[in-house]
């Protein structure tokens, strides 16, 4: 399939999206509730950080001895990371994300988060998720880098995926990173499995959920018995049009929002609902705000 | 009446439950693409009513009507016109067949016989009477014509038998176009019958008139009759009596009073065929014409038109018919007339005429243009023929005679003769003056004949026209089966047609 024309964000208003994102962009976590804000982060480094409780399989030659000692069990002495933050922006690819007005969001938002973070140094990759992971361009810092990123998306064909496993993404994400998932998360299980299989290998884990519902609930024709087709199962299922129809619809798809809005709530993952039409900055910068919370 | 060639064919229709049963399905739904199935669940009651029966694709009926119309073509579908024969009784209608024969009528014979033949041999048939009597009318009551002759090749139509019916006395009537599909012969070869078979009257020079008439026997028998003339509803003289041989006939001849109108011959004793024992004349035409004559005309064209056997000049108050004006400018509208040149002028003189002028003293046997002949006027002109003045045609004038390249007659525009003859000069006048007359009149007065219409007094019997028994030609003369496999053909492919631009349209719906 044809790579579609893009439509992204001009310099000045990346720019512009980049100085309003930054102080929230820096060394500020989502935490789930009851977690304390911290303002620097464990990693690999010289620098002592704190201390936590030593658990199987963590590295012996890090345990306090003299902690230990004092606390009455074996603490594990951990230091404050030395890098910058690295980011890893999954798109899904399935074919759901052709329909509508999605996927080019999609683009423009990975584009000017991209460019944002790119701009405080940290570290971007980026990938598409279908049935297979694809990656489009690994980690890497600096302005040549948001160029070659554009360029990857350019060339990028259109979603048609049949299927959607996150899960083949877990191998690819750097350790510790801040995960992006722009989805619409129509799937059976409201893209809580993904969260779960994807959360572990990340630092924080952003969910941005696209809807386009002019395209995904067209007006069908009424009193027609019609035979609808998934776009990336190519599943088929008769049914005949009535008005409460849509509106059935559009209530699954509000059910499964508020599944995913949960699973979200309950595990410290930044959630956020995007529909199509609205202003991509507005909408990362109040993502991102909520994220701090 | 519709027939099948191949009827097998037909068998193909117990596919059309078949055809049916393919389309339970129900039509081909609309494809819809969705983001994803999981959003668009029906409720549970539409859910089982969808999985439940579904109504027949509609287009099992334009498949069964086309599949139906295939078979039929291939069926091979025939129209024949009309089952029934058709047939035309030519009824030779002459004179015989109004003969009173022992069993009746021969005429009445004629079409019994004819209804008992088409009773056994074609029940039921399409019938049509036409008697041979001019126009050749359909119907058996239409009115005699005393011209029969056989019918044109036109009236023969092809698609029906011909039969013919008749007695065979009239041999034109034998004389057909093509053979006849059958020939009904009737009629006694013993009948019996003497008649008149015409008369004819002229005027002789001395104004009475000459009658002659043919009586003629017609029958097998030698005949006796007694025969008698009426003249204005008086007998005129004794009955005579005469006898006829078989097929002898003999002419008889009168001389009538001059003022006679009318005229009736008879027989007696009546026969079996009472048509032809009187024959009546009219002789009215042949009175003389009353003339109005002008005193300004010449001595010469007086004493003509005094000569003449056809007219009569007319007394003081008398009306008269005709009027001969010479250059006295009054013209009389309601008669005809006619304009002399000034007389006075001089001509050649002297002359003999060529041809003499022929009266006859009495009535030919022949037709009287055999005598007179429907002459131009130049033929009794000598072609020294003087003129008293010189004529100038206009363009528009009719050239009625000239003589050495000279102008002695015209017709002008408005009617009028303007004649340039030198009256003096003539020996022929009065042939002169009949020419003209007869060229204003339409009408010739020198030798006026009337006579009857021939009649035919032969019944017996003679050769009836060769017949033709074509039977299985004239059944295939109703006209050969009309097929009705190209309508069929045509109907199946509107129907495919339709077909196809339903297809069309499913498949732009496919696309879209």
């Amino acid at each position: 399939m044809a790579a579609p024309r893009l439509n992204l964000p001009t310099a000045a208003q990346l720019q512009a999206f980049a100085r309003l994102a930054a102080p929230l962009l820096l060394e500020r976590q989502p935490r789930a509730q009851g977690q304390r804000a911290s303002g620097r982060r464990a990693g690999n480094g010289l620098q002592h950080l704190d201390h936590r409780p030593y658990r199987i399989g963590d590295p012996l030659r890090h345990i306090d001895w003299r902690a230990s000692a004092r606390w009455g069990e074996p603490l594990l002495r951990r230091f404050e990371a030395e890098s910058s933050g690295d980011w890893c922006l999954l798109l899904d690819a399935s074919a759901s994300m052709a329909v509508g007005g999605k996927w080019p969001l999609a683009l423009q938002a990975a584009c000017a988060l991209a460019y944002a973070v790119l701009q405080l140094g940290h570290r971007v990759a980026l990938a598409r998720v279908g049935r297979t992971l694809q990656p489009l361009l690994p980690l890497g810092r600096g302005a040549p880098h948001y160029a070659r990123l554009v360029r990857s998306l350019g060339a990028s064909a259109l979603p048609n995926d049949p299927a959607l496993h996150w899960a083949a993404a877990q191998p690819w994400l750097a350790p510790a990173a801040n995960t992006v998932l722009l989805s619409d998360f129509l799937a059976e299980d409201a893209g809580t499995l993904a969260l779960q299989q994807l959360l572990p290998r990340s630092r924080t884990l952003h969910a941005l959920q696209l809807r386009d519902e002019a395209a995904e609930f067209p007006a069908l024709p009424l009193g027609q018995e019609l035979e609808l087709v998934d776009v990336e199962s190519g599943a088929t299922q008769r049914l005949r049009v009535d008005p409460a129809t849509r509106a059935g619809a559009v209530a699954r798809r509000e059910q499964l929002a508020e599944r995913l809005r949960a699973q979200c709530a309950r595990q410290g993952v930044a959630y956020s609902d995007w529909p199509v039409g609205a202003s991509w900055s507005r909408q990362w910068l109040r993502h991102l705000a909520g994220a701090r919370c | 009446m519709l027939s099948l060639a191949h009827p097998a064919w037909l068998a193909g229709l117990l596919l059309l439950p078949a055809v049916r049963w393919l389309h339970r399905g129900g039509a081909p739904l609309q494809r819809w693409p969705v983001a994803h199935l999981l959003l668009w669940q029906a409720p549970a009651s539409a859910q089982a009513e969808t999985a439940g029966s579904r109504d027949l694709d509609p287009a099992w009926r334009r498949r069964c009507a086309l599949l139906t119309l295939l078979l039929l073509a291939l069926a091979a579908p025939q129209w024949q016109a009309s089952p029934r024969p058709q047939v035309t009784v030519w009824l030779a209608d002459s004179a015989s067949m109004a003969l009173l024969e022992p069993g009746g009528v021969r005429g009445e014979q004629a079409v019994a016989l004819a209804r008992q033949q088409l009773a056994a041999e074609r029940p039921g048939a399409d019938l049509q009477w036409r008697r041979m009597s001019r126009p050749w009318v359909e119907g058996l009551t239409a009115p005699q014509s005393a011209a029969s002759q056989p019918p044109p090749v036109e009236l023969l139509d092809a698609g029906r038998e011909h039969w013919w019916l008749g007695d065979g006395s009239d041999a034109r009537l034998a004389q057909w176009a093509r053979p006849a599909s059958r020939v009904l012969r009737v009629g006694s070869a013993q009948a019996r019958n003497a008649g008149w078979r015409q008369a004819l009257a002229r005027r002789a020079p001395d104004g009475r008139l000459l009658l002659q008439a043919e009586l003629a026997n017609g029958g097998a028998a030698v005949e006796a009759r007694s025969l008698s003339l009426w003249v204005d509803g008086l007998a005129l003289g004794a009955p005579q009596a005469h006898t006829l041989a078989v097929d002898a006939a003999r002419w008889l001849s009168w001389t009538l009073p001059a003022a006679s109108r009318r005229i009736e011959l008879r027989l007696e004793p009546a026969d079996d065929l009472p048509g032809d024992d009187r024959l009546g004349l009219e002789l009215t035409p042949l009175q003389r014409l009353v003339m109005d004559l002008d005193p300004a005309c010449p001595a010469a064209l007086r004493r003509a038109a005094i000569t003449h056997p056809g007219l009569r000049l007319a007394t003081p108050g008398e009306a008269a018919a005709l009027a001969l004006r010479c250059s006295s400018g009054a013209t009389v509208a309601t008669v005809a007339t006619v304009a002399a040149g000034a007389a006075g002028a001089t001509g050649t003189t002297g002359a003999t005429p060529r041809m003499q002028l022929l009266w006859h003293a009495g009535p030919a046997r022949q037709r009287a243009q055999t005598v007179l002949g429907p002459r131009s006027l130049t033929q009794f002109v000598p072609a020294r023929l003087g003129a008293n003045r010189a004529l100038r045609p206009a363009p528009r004038d009719e050239l009625l005679l000239s003589a050495a390249a000279q102008p002695l007659a015209l017709r002008r525009v408005d009617g009028t003769i303007e004649v340039a003859i030198d009256p003096l000069s003539l020996p022929e006048l009065p042939l002169a003056l009949e020419a003209l007359l007869k060229s204003r009149t339409g009408v010739g007065l020198l030798d006026p004949l009337v006579q009857s219409e021939p009649r035919s007094v032969e019944v017996r019997p003679g050769a009836p026209p060769a017949a033709l028994e074509q039977r299985a030609e004239a059944r295939g003369a109703r006209g050969a089966p009309r097929s009705l496999v190209l309508p069929c053909v045509m109907l199946a492919a509107t129907l495919l047609g339709w077909e196809l631009w339903q297809l069309g349209r499913r498949l732009r719906r496919v696309g879209r």
